[in-house]
């Protein structure tokens, strides 16, 4: 470890308290990037602890976070059938799709090479990733065609944290690799749950970025033509475990994880100086319940502490609970009790300008709907 | 403890003298039985021989045919050749073995098999292990099958044996999965794939204890990477070890190669007039074809189901069209890790290679 990240260790060290690390992994890397506004799930990510932790540690409320035993028993037969026999139906799957030729048929499989999940295996894996990646990017044509459970890092504030995408693929022909997300999500076309989809495709996210930096490590100068922002979301056929492939674009998604994770530094700033003048860590409830956070609907979908920000909502009466465009609409309000007084007349009146235009629009509106519904 | 002092209480002694002397007549016709059984699987595989010889002699002066077919019957012949061997060996050991009780552990019999197949008098001591007598298939190379077979099983055979001739049929790593299902459709003995984990403990531990106890050991496969072991695959100890290593194409080869074994055993067994029996291939055929690009026509729908009744002759053939673009590949790969094997120990020729970790720590095992 470097003298920098050794400092900056011990910098979240400070932050966390009592807490031990946790790696985030592609879902907390990609979770950071969904709600950029929330500044209380930055802090926490950055810092090394995850939502469901500071909801049973912090808060000492029961995690409701989490799939169900049956899910993630499902989801487990799915990768097992898909990585059995030499990851035949892996194969045929890309050979169908025209990716893969008959000859291409290099297969490795990372939990064969270094197996269990001892410290040892876990950096065996890293380092056989690398050889191999460093393999196609030199050309070789024995380099893998599939390699399942990679071990690659990104790198945050200088700390490097693990992910182990699903799949990595590329033919003989292609330059490098691109990444395959795996779901037991059955395939709907165009009617799967697009909150499944969305994750799938930000996890897949996390793994562009992740390879783009070892590309760089590597000598690449420009990682990005290397690893466009594409990834293969495998899917199923609804009622069995035939697979089904769909190339996703994911421009949005890896900018948006690239300017959360370049604006880290200046967070984690800013975060010390907050804490600061609070005077705790964040394993202490008041310290961070004073991090401002920013819930909306979606939250429920990738991040633990939705319930209690909901609450925390509820109690403030947040414009929020009736959707993002009313947070929007009655921003100059600040809450749904200040609007009501000013639609109704009761409280104080209008203190600023914009608080007169939104009287004066919500009044307008409710006119409207009165002569409405007479 | 000895059958001779067992017996219930408030048994007469005329009793017992009875129970034992029809222990012993049930033991005496069970050794003429098994006998008896040795020597017809020596009389088929002998007959299999024969034929593949012949096979051989045609394709040698056969200007047009690869190296690679040719090499390929080498090994069936050399392969057939000592199970040919094992089978005189246990027949010598069924002829001159004093008499057991059958109350004594069956592991002692083995044991005492096993004891005399190292034993250093014996002029014919093999390196193969005393498989049980078994399911047999012959060819007699024109495709006519023999006279039926039918599975022989000793009294609750343990799993090892099962597990021992299920990798020697197959001729490829393997994972327990793989062999519990074929040895169920060769067989009708059902492995438990949980039980793997312990048998390969198992093996490692009696190995370490004395490497010369058993002439074949069921080890994992090595990968070819850093010659470590593989775990969740298995393989025999009497296989070279290129059939033992696993490249980044060797799934794949083993995948269509266990394919091959498939249609074998299903074209044997249907000879036999047995629709039963073929048909316990039928599922594991298609279930492995599936990958197979051209195994098939494919109906309309997403399942990936068959159109139609399944041409065999078609499925073999396209299962040889890709692995003659894949297994020459994987071939040099592995007779390369072969090469890097061979100059560890033969703990680590068996049993894979230690781990070192990044600063030369080796990382412990569970085994002793």
């Amino acid at each position: 470890m470097t003298t920098k990240s050794t400092a900056i260790s011990a910098r979240l060290a400070r932050l966390r308290g009592t807490l031990s690390a946790e790696e985030p992994g592609a879902r907390g890397l990609e979770r950071m990037a969904r709600n950029p506004g929330c500044q209380r799930l930055r802090a926490l990510t950055i810092a090394g602890i995850t939502p469901a932790t500071a909801v049973t540690a912090i808060y000492q409320e029961p995690d409701r976070e989490g799939q169900s035993p049956f899910a993630i028993g499902l989801g487990n037969r799915y990768e097992a059938f898909l990585y059995g026999a030499g990851a035949a139906s892996l194969l045929q799957l890309y050979r169908d799709a025209g990716r893969l030729l008959l000859a291409q048929a290099k297969v490795v499989n990372m939990l064969d090479l270094a197996p269990g999940s001892s410290p040892y295996a876990l950096q065996r894996r890293e380092l056989l990733t690398r050889r191999y990646l460093a393999q196609k990017l030199n050309g070789d044509p024995n380099a893998p065609n599939l390699i399942i459970q990679a071990r690659l890092t990104v790198s945050l504030l200088g700390v490097e944290h693990p992910i182990a995408p699903d799949v990595l693929v590329a033919a003989d022909t292609d330059p490098f690799y691109r990444p395959a997300e795996v779901k037991s999500y059955p395939d709907r076309n165009g009617k799967t749950d697009p909150s499944d989809i969305r994750g799938a495709c930000r996890q897949a996210a996390v793994a562009v970025v992740a390879l783009r930096q070892l590309a760089s490590k590597l000598g690449v100068a420009q990682p990005d033509q290397v690893v466009p922002p594409l990834a293969d979301l495998v899917l199923r056929v609804t009622g069995s475990f035939t697979p089904t492939l769909r190339p996703m674009t994911l421009q949005r998604e890896v900018s948006s994880l690239l300017a959360s994770l370049n604006q880290a530094p200046k967070n984690l700033a800013e975060l010390e100086m907050l804490l600061a003048g609070v005077g705790g860590a964040l394993d202490d409830q008041a310290t961070l319940d004073a991090v401002p956070n920013r819930y909306q609907p979606n939250c429920r979908e990738f991040c633990a502490l939705a319930p209690h920000c909901k609450a925390q909502a509820v109690q403030d009466t947040d414009p929020v609970l009736l959707g993002v465009p009313a947070r929007e609409a009655l921003a100059s309000a600040g809450s749904l009790s200040r609007a009501l007084d000013l639609l109704n007349g009761t409280g104080a009146p209008p203190r600023t300008l914009e608080e007169r235009a939104l009287q004066e629009r919500m009044r307008e509106a409710d006119a409207e709907r009165a002569k409405a519904v007479r | 403890m000895s059958d001779h002092t067992v017996g219930n209480a408030g048994d007469s002694g005329d009793q017992r003298e009875t129970r034992e002397t029809r222990r012993d007549r049930s033991e005496r016709a069970d050794r003429g039985d098994h006998a008896e059984r040795l020597r017809r699987d020596l009389a088929r595989c002998s007959a299999e021989l024969r034929s593949l010889n012949e096979v051989f002699n045609q394709r040698v002066v056969d200007p047009g045919m690869p190296g690679s077919n040719i090499e390929r019957l080498q090994r069936q012949i050399e392969r057939l050749t000592q199970r040919q061997s094992r089978l005189v060996t246990e027949l010598l050991i069924a002829a001159s073995s004093p008499s057991t009780s059958s109350r004594s552990s069956s592991s002692s019999s083995v044991r005492n098999r096993e004891d005399a197949l190292l034993a250093p008098s014996e002029p014919t001591a093999p390196e193969e292990p005393s498989e049980s007598t078994v399911l047999r298939f012959t060819d007699s190379g024109d495709g006519a099958s023999s006279s039926a077979t039918v599975a022989v099983r000793h009294r609750s055979r343990p799993m090892r044996e099962t597990v021992l001739d299920t990798l020697a049929e197959l001729e490829v790593v393997a994972a327990p999965r793989a062999v519990s299902d074929i040895a169920e459709a060769l067989y009708g003995e059902a492995i438990p794939v949980e039980r793997f984990a312990s048998l390969r403990r198992d093996e490692e531990r009696a190995y370490i204890n004395n490497p010369l106890r058993r002439p074949v050991w069921i080890v994992p496969a090595i990968n070819c990477v850093g010659l470590a072991a593989i775990p969740r695959l298995v393989a025999l100890s009497s296989w070279p070890a290129e059939e033992r290593l696993v490249g980044s194409r060797t799934m794949r080869t083993a995948h269509l190669r266990t394919l091959l074994r498939l249609l074998n055993f299903r074209g044997r067994a249907a000879g036999e007039s047995h629709d039963l029996r073929s048909a316990r291939f039928d599922h594991l055929i298609l279930q492995y074809a599936r990958s197979v690009p051209d195994a098939f026509d494919w109906g309309g729908t997403p399942y990936r189901e068959p159109d139609g009744e399944p041409d065999w002759e078609r499925v073999a053939a396209a299962v040889e069209v890709e692995l003659a673009q894949i297994e020459p590949a994987d071939r040099v790969e592995r007779e390369a890790a072969a090469h890097r094997l061979g100059k560890l120990s033969d703990r680590y020729q068996f049993w894979g290679a230690p781990v070192v970790a990044e600063g030369g720590q080796i990382e412990r095992r569970n085994t002793p």
